[in-house]
């Protein structure tokens, strides 16, 4: 098992190098003068192209390319154009909040999404299934910003139970985590259901109630077992989506993560950050995956680790 | 009368989306303690729809018990409570189905899923239970038995997992056996080992069988009594040897008629008989080998013919017609 962890582990490594190749090269595309933005709009061209020669601007792209890399060995992501601070500190600052937020949704989700999902295959096909169903659609289908937008209007603006932004106590949690989590909830409930019903209908299942067992251990020891090992993997996903979904939520909550640092450093061309937090959010990614297939050997027996 | 098990009148139904399915639609048979009875007929005949509503495995929706009663130790159990039959299912009465690749759970071990049947019956702890497992596995000729207790299903060979599933039915020592179809999804050589084995433990431990299958032949070797079922009913009744020497349903005599000479066990399938198995899409009211019958007259497509003894003792048949005379039965 080890060895199987320390193989993926290294797979892992060349994934990265190529996003931070996609990232670094996706910036030399895009039209804009880095150097303009740090030295402000009304700079001298002598004071701009002072600081093009400071950030190794004026070097060939390859040896700019080369440094970059070397830096970020080190773990060293630039520094930020607007207020001069390390971007590795910043996201050291932010990162934490996201992943909060990003894992108290998900475990949520996957708590609601399995019950609920259960619930469901349990009682397919009775009034109880259908509602649950509509529910599922509803929040997929849902666009978040919308979702949380009508949030913050009941129960802040009308209501004035839950505080609008920041994240200074649990209740700040709550909307944020509602928005975020309603995709995920959605998701989960569906594929939970459906595993569920495939399996509930195998050989084994019927098996299991011959030999005389109570339909709860019938569910528990060989149904969820079964069933659930589909549904690890869209966990996973989701906690990955909710990287993403954290860019929209951050923003309308003013919540102090990564996901509105990235927005409001787009909004002000700080070329740098927004190029940290991507390595950092793909990166973040591909472990996650990583976290997923190696629960995923360890809970299906089938899969051997060599 | 002595009968271990009695099942009488059992009709079972599917609601599908094509209509209402038929599947079984009034059988009635008998188990004597200790003895083996083998149900043949051709796919689809409502053999495991009939042993299935016995135990109450059918699933619910789409099926539907509608009539019928199953006298175990003098009580009914479709109308026991549902703690009532779970205490028969796995220690008094087990099954073993046809496709021992779906019917192992995938991520338990099988010492768990053994044991199981023990852990639930009779409480017994996790340790006692795993040794009644490896001496089970053992009964059932798996090599290294113990060592393999925390193996996953994955793991062993299709005729092995076979022998887990029969030790899993056995570990409570029931007093029936019903194996569905036991070694249709396995290699021929591997079948009939499987046979061989269940023979042995069945002279072993006394328990009385019910086994289902297509093969006549595995049946003439095996069974004390044959049941021949169609379209959902049973048409002929006999101790084996009776059946074998005096088919007597036009149905049966076909069957008879396109077995091969000994050998050659894949041709035993009961395939050969001219025509299509009905399609139970409405209750027969008549008989239901009508479309396919040689002997067919008027009152065949009118009246449905009751299962009735004939002549010799224990064998009953449900014909209008005598085949080996052509008189029409009273
Ligand atoms: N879950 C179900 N839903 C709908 N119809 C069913 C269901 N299970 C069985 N049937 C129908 O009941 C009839 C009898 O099926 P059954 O499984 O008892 O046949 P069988 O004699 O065991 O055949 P085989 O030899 O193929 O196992 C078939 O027509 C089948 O389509
Ligand atoms: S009752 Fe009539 S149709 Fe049916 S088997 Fe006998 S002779 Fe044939
Ligand atoms: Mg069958």
């Amino acid at each position: 098992m080890r060895q199987y962890i320390i193989r993926r582990l290294l797979q892992v490594l060349p994934i990265v190098f190529l996003v931070a190749t996609t990232v670094f090269f996706l910036f030399k595309l895009i039209p804009g003068d880095p150097a303009t933005v740090f030295a402000g709009e009304q700079a001298s061209p002598a004071t701009i192209a002072r600081v093009r020669e400071r950030l190794g601007l004026d070097q060939p792209v390859i040896v700019q390319y080369w440094r970059y890399l070397q830096r970020l060995v080190k773990g060293d992501l630039g520094t930020s154009f607007i207020n001069g601070m390390e971007v590795i500190d910043l996201v050291k600052a932010r990162f934490p909040n996201t992943i909060r937020l990003a894992f108290i949704s998900t475990i949520l989700s996957a708590f609601f999404g399995v019950s609920i999902g259960m619930i469901s295959a349990l009682k397919r096909e009775t009034i109880v299934d259908y509602l649950l169903t509509v529910v599922a659609l509803l929040g997929i289908s849902i666009p978040i910003f919308w979702l949380g937008l009508m949030l913050i209007y009941v129960l802040s603006v009308q209501l004035s139970i839950l505080p609008i932004a920041g994240a200074s106590s649990w209740k700040n949690y709550i909307m944020p985590v509602c928005t975020l989590s309603a995709v995920s909830v959605a998701s989960i409930l569906r594929i939970t259901r459906s595993s569920i019903l495939e399996v509930i209908s195998e050989d084994f299942v019927r098996l299991a109630r011959a030999k005389g067992l109570k339909e709860t251990r019938v569910v528990f020891r060989h149904v969820l077992p079964n069933a659930l090992i589909p549904v690890v993997t869209v966990v996973g996903l989701q906690f990955g989506y909710m990287l993403g979904g954290s860019i929209i939520t951050e923003t309308i909550f003013s919540w102090p993560g990564m996901g509105r640092m990235l927005v409001v450093a787009v909004n002000q061309r700080d070329v740098m950050v927004v190029q940290g937090v991507l390595i950092v959010f793909a990166t973040s990614f591909v472990l996650v995956n990583l976290i997923v297939d190696i629960v995923y050997a360890l809970i299906d027996p089938k899969i051997s680790y060599s | 009368m002595g009968d271990l098990l009695s099942v009488h009148d059992l009709e079972t139904r599917f609601r599908t989306r094509e209509g209402i399915v038929h599947a079984v639609n009034g059988v009635s048979f008998q188990l004597k303690k200790g003895e083996t009875l083998g149900i043949v007929g051709e796919s689809g005949c409502g053999k495991s729809v009939s042993v299935l509503s016995m135990l109450r495995l059918i699933p619910t929706p789409p099926g539907r018990i509608v009539a019928g009663r199953v006298m175990y130790q003098g009580k009914d159990m479709l109308k026991m409570t549902d703690d009532g039959i779970r205490h028969i299912r796995g220690s008094k009465i087990s099954m073993v189905f046809q496709d021992p690749m779906t019917s192992l759970n995938p991520v338990m071990k099988i010492g768990q899923q053994v044991s199981e049947p023990l852990v639930v019956h009779e409480g017994l702890g996790r340790k006692q239970a795993f040794d009644r497992a490896a001496e089970i596995l053992e009964l059932v000729k798996i090599p290294n038995a113990k060592d393999r207790l925390n193996d996953y299903p994955h793991q062993f060979s299709g005729g092995m997992r076979q022998r887990v599933v029969i030790a899993m039915g056995l570990i409570c020592n029931p007093q029936i056996l019903i194996a569905d179809e036991p070694t249709t999804a396995l290699d021929v050589t591997i079948q009939a080992q499987i046979t061989e084995l269940i023979k042995k433990i069945r002279d072993e431990l006394g328990m009385a069988i019910i086994w289902i299958t297509h093969d006549l032949g595995v049946v003439a070797g095996l069974a004390d009594r044959v049941v021949v079922m169609y379209g959902g009913l049973i048409i002929e009744e006999a101790p084996t040897k009776m059946l074998y020497d005096n088919p007597s349903h036009p149905y049966t005599i076909g069957l008879m008629e396109s077995l091969p000479r000994m050998d050659k066990t894949r041709a035993r399938r009961l395939t050969s008989i001219e025509g299509i198995p009905p399609v139970l899409m409405e209750n027969p009211r008549y008989c239901p080998f009508a479309p396919r019958c040689k002997f067919v007259v008027s009152r065949c497509r009118h009246e449905r013919p009751q299962l009735l003894p004939i002549g010799e003792d224990g064998h009953h048949v449900a014909c209008w017609l005598d085949p080996h005379t052509g008189r029409e039965n009273e």
